[in-house]
Parts: C-alpha cells; structure tokens; sequence
C-alpha cells in the first residue's frame, strides 16, 4: 500500500520493520497513552490496555480530544518509548507538533504518515509491517 | 545517519580491531543523544546547524511566508523566535495551509507539566531569548500556586513542573492558570483570529466568543503566541465556521434544559457523534455562559469539537439560515431523550445506588467561575463536608473572595484548588475509591487520569454527596420530568 508522508522522521531510515499495533477505536494521546512508558491505558475492544506503543506501527484510525496529545508523544520521543512509525487516517497538527519538536530538540523521531482508515482496516493487529519510504506492506506470522 | 549505517562506519574505520562491546559502550557513552550527533562527536565532525535537516522534509505544497514571516524565519529577531517561526510553518506544511494568519492573542496549554521533555523545550525558547509578541495567558500548571502543599507530585518532577511554569512566564505570559480563560478577562471580540489551546477553551472561544482558533496542541501555541502568527487554515476560514449538522433537540421536553447535566451529557453526544463537523443545535433555549461551557468541555473531551452553535444564542447562530450559510444541513440528527439518558449511563464508570459509599467529590472542570463557587458555597450552607470536597477553579475567582470567606470554604472541609485540577496532576489520595463530579470533562479523564471511578451527578447532588459522605442521586430526565 501507498502512503503520505505527513511529516518525515528523523533521523531518516530507509526501512522500518515493525509490529502493528492496530487501534480501531479512537482515541486521545493524552489520558489514553501513557507518556512514562507508553502503556495503553484505555482499554479498547481488542483488550489492548498494558500493550506498550514503543517500537510499532501505530495504526490509529480516529484520533481524539486533547491538545497536549504533542507532549505526550515529545515525552515519548525523549524517552526513546515512541512508536516506530505512527499512522494516521488524515494529517493531524497537534500530534505532529509532538514529532516536529522532538526533531527540532535533535530527539530521533518516527514518521507521521498518512494510510485512509478504510485502508488501514486490512491490516491485522500483529502483523509485521515494512515501511520503505511510502510503501507499507505487512504480512502475518502463522505461527 | 541510521545506528547500522554508524556500525558500518565505525568498523571500516577500526578495520581489524573492531570490538563490538566497546563500540557498544561507546555509543551509549554519548547518553541520550540523537544517534547523528553521536556520529558527530564519535568522529569528531562539526555538528551540523538544525535548519539543516530540514531539508529533508518533504512538501506537497509550497507555504507562501510574507516578509516580515521570512524576517522572523531568518533569526533577525532571535534564535528563540527563529526556531518558533520554523516550527508555524512546518506545522503549516503538515496541515497543508497555504500561508499563515496574523493573530491577536493566544491561550497556552504548553505549561503543564507531562514530563522533562516539554520543559527542555521552553527553557531552550528563553535561553534563545523567545518572548511572546501577542497577550497571552497561560492554562493550568501542575502546581497549585497559591496552596503549594495540593499535589502529591515527587519533589523531583514539581521541582520539573515549576520550572515549566517560570519558563513560560519568562516568555512574557500572563501567569493566569487557568482552563477557563475566557472567565478571567480573556475576552477576544468576534471574528479575530487567535490561537488558543486547551480543548475547552477553544470549543468556548470559537463558539460561545466567535472569536476564531483552531485546536492548538502544545508547543504550536507558544511558537504562535512567539511570532504572531498560525497556519490560515480550519476555524481561521470562515466557509469552514458554517454548521453543516443540524442537531434537532425540539423532540426533547424543555425542563429538560433546566437541569445543570443536560450540557455535560448533550456534549459528550455531541464529541461522539459529531466529531469534527460543525453542528448547531436547535431547540434547548438559550443556554447560560456556565453551560455553553460544560457544553463544550464535555463535547471536547469525547470527540474533536472545536466549534459549534446554538441557533439564537452564540454569535454565528442567530437563525438557522445564517449558521448553515443558506444551505441544507448535510445531516439531521434528532434527540430523543433514550439517547440523552444513555449519554448520562456512560459518564459513570461503576454503577453505585443512592445511599453507597463515596470517597470524594470533584467540581471544577473548566474551572469554577465565580458564579459556581457561590452557588456551591451556598448549597453547602453552614454544613460540613464528610467527604473531600475539591473545588478546581481560577486565581481570578480566588481573588474575588476575602480571606474570611476562603477559610470559611476550609473550614466546611471543601479543598479549593487553583491554578491546577485533579485530572492534571495528582490530587486525590494515593488509594482507589470512588469520586462523584458533575463535569463531564472530569467523568471523561478521572478513570484514566487518577485510577479512581466516577460517578456522574448533578451539581446539587454532588455537594449532598459531599456532605453526605454518600452518593446521592435525584433521579434525572427522563423520569423527573
């Protein structure tokens, strides 16, 4: 599948391997994500809480609420606790400031990228994920 | 420069004596650093200027930055305000505007303290000599100032979460604190362009002021309130301010609108079901400035609201016509009071029967205006509470009361707190239990914020909770009308 690139990571890495942390439902940064180790505090239909977001790909398909969403993924970043790459359904501002400092403070930060909800719906939760520039392909372990 | 790019590097360059354990050590001897710069200072290089990597960030489109933006770009006017203008027109970029707007003041949500990350952040600002150029007031701490023994944070985090707040007002914000600023003289007028943060606080200034901002996360605030300038882009543009969602609450009996729970619960509806969409809501009277803003915390905290009308009452809305801009709504929704009474159901977390044990009440969240604290003062009479009382409001509303009347409020076991609230930062006992609150921002983020359970009543019932040490609970629409 092809993405955006809402916002570039840094530094920037040719390919990211991940494992997907699909969030179906929506949810906020702040109040949902803990920003001293990145834990799910919100419980979700998948029963993700205690799952951690550091090092996946964070598929979030709606985003919620609160304006300190950014620091909490600053906070994230600095703790090096930050997913590996974050996409989301439509650019988001207040979560990319979040990633737009932590490059500025010369943090290493995932790419914001861009996958439509509808998209993001064939991607199961725990598949294993490559990002190549804007192409993320996943595949699932059988095992 | 990716860490198997640096290895590669560091293993041409030691050939043969390559030790992996040492080299291991090495990087992590640089600390927390950025794996670049690690290069950097491994090879002894120049450490490359930050304007620099940006040029690796890609956009579709070019953001137009007039002269005197590209004056501020250009660090004339400081490194601090450099850096704040790069981070505007990255946002810009990300949200695809085209060029920035002027704007006349701002509300900062950046000063509360998540962690040591945001602080590095704003004391790099004052230590580039950042200073803001709009008036700008500040939201909550994580402090209550005025009473320094409220929080329960380890001395190392408020020792954080201090210099957080001292970094901000070095930037030349007014240290006001507070989550309801437009009830501390921050009035913008109609039609201005500003840039607040602070979810409530804009659903409020947008809606209720007419006043125009998006929803500014932290950090973009500051840099704003620092250049005078944010992204032209949503609730800047006026096509965009036009209801698009006719919510149609005539089905509902109008002493519904009577009781103070009606705003919280129409909101939370409201954030779920109309998000991001402009609504105007037709058919519950003409609210109070109290309940537009239980409105719009509520709707704010459980959906992405950012604006919307009451058609007869807010600014933009004095008849349908003008809230829709003479076009068809896209969507009717019509209430019925099952949907409200589920709405109310969902903002309790554990179901509790009149008479069951509480541990405290909570009010406050926006914070108390004046008018809510001497209504709460007044409900309480000369009683005592059982259980705690937090009363989370403003300095601008404790400087309205003597020092008579506040030790009146203590002495009655209410905890009144300033310049900070309980979902902030930690408050209530370290043990579990259980809180009852009448603010549907409160009900929202008790549960994840501070491990206590909620319980959602009216305001009269929360004081009777208070007093009581028991829930109380006057039965609601639909059974009391």
């Amino acid at each position: 599948m092809q993405c955006e690139i809402i916002l570039a990571g840094f530094p920037e890495v040719e390919v990211i391997r991940a494992k997907a942390l699909v969030l179906p439902e929506p949810i906020s940064f702040w109040g949902d994500v803990s920003s001293t180790d990145g834990r799910l505090l919100q419980h979700s239909p998948c029963n993700d809480r205690e799952r951690l977001v550091g090092g996946s790909a964070l598929f979030i398909r709606e985003l919620r609420g609160s304006s300190s969403a950014s620091s909490v993924l600053l906070e994230l970043i600095y703790r090096r606790l930050a997913p590996a790459a974050i996409i989301l359904d439509s650019p988001d501002a207040i979560l990319a400031l979040g990633a737009i400092v932590g490059r500025e403070m010369g943090w290493p930060t995932p790419p914001i990228l861009r996958l439509p909800a509808c998209a993001q719906t064939v991607v199961p939760d725990g598949a294993k994920v490559v990002i190549a520039h804007t192409s993320i392909s996943f595949s699932v372990d059988d095992s | 420069m990716s860490r198997t790019q640096l290895r590669r590097k560091a293993k041409r360059r030691r050939g043969g004596r390559f030790n992996p354990k040492q080299y291991n050590d090495l990087v992590i001897s640089y600390g927390s650093i950025s794996v670049r710069f690690v290069r950097e200072l491994m090879f002894d290089l120049p450490i490359t200027p930050v304007a620099a990597r940006y040029r690796s960030f890609r956009s579709t489109m070019s953001l137009d930055l007039d002269r005197e933006e590209q004056h501020l770009l250009s660090g004339a006017e400081g490194d601090g305000t450099a850096l704040a203008m790069r981070i505007v027109a990255c946002a810009a970029r990300v949200l695809q505007a085209e060029n920035l707007t002027p704007i006349h003041a701002a509300h900062i949500d950046g000063c509360l303290y998540h962690g040591d990350s945001g602080v590095l952040f704003a004391e790099r600002l004052v230590a580039l000599g950042a200073r803001v150029r709009v008036p700008t007031t500040l939201n909550v701490g994580a402090i209550d100032l005025l009473h320094g023994d409220r929080d329960r944070l380890e001395p190392a985090a408020k020792d954080m979460a201090r210099r957080l707040m001292n970094a901000y007002v070095a930037m030349g914000a007014k240290p006001t604190w507070t989550c309801a600023p437009y009830q501390a003289g921050h009035r913008p007028r109609r039609g201005e362009d500003v840039a607040w943060g602070e979810s409530n606080a804009v659903a409020f200034c947008n809606s209720v002021l007419g006043a125009r901002t998006n929803r500014y996360g932290d950090f973009l605030d500051i840099c704003a309130a620092i250049t005078g300038r944010a992204p032209r882009t949503g609730l800047h543009l006026p096509e965009n301010r036009v209801a698009t969602v006719l919510v149609d609450a005539t089905g509902i009996p109008q002493p519904y609108w009577n009781q103070d729970i009606a705003y919280p619960v129409l909101g939370t509806w409201l954030g779920h079901v109309v998000g991001e969409r402009v609504a105007a809501i037709e058919g519950i009277g003409h609210p109070s400035e109290d309940q537009l803003k239980a409105l719009g915390a509520a709707a704010a905290s459980s959906g992405a609201v950012g604006l919307f009308h009451v058609i007869g009452t807010t600014p933009e809305a004095p008849s349908l016509e003008v809230a829709f801009g003479n076009r068809p709504p896209s969507e009717v929704i019509r209430l019925d009071p099952s949907t409200l009474e589920n709405v109310r159901l969902t903002l309790s977390s554990v179901r509790l029967e009149a008479g069951d044990a509480v541990n405290a009440v909570a009010v406050g969240s926006p914070h108390l205006s004046k008018a809510e604290l001497l209504l709460l003062d007044r409900l309480l009479g000369n009683r005592q509470c059982a259980i705690p009382l937090y009363a989370c409001t403003g300095r601008h509303v404790v400087n309205e009361f003597s020092a008579e009347d506040l030790r009146s409020f203590v002495d009655r076991g209410v905890i009144l707190v300033a310049d900070t609230c309980i979902v902030v930062t930690p408050i209530l006992p370290r043990s579990s239990g259980v809180v009852v609150t009448n603010s549907g921002k409160f009900a929202h983020y008790t549960p994840s914020n501070t491990g206590y359970d909620v319980v959602f009543a009216n305001f009269r019932d929360c004081i009777e909770s208070a007093v009581t040490g028991s829930l109380q609970l006057t039965p609601s629409f639909p059974h009391a009308v």
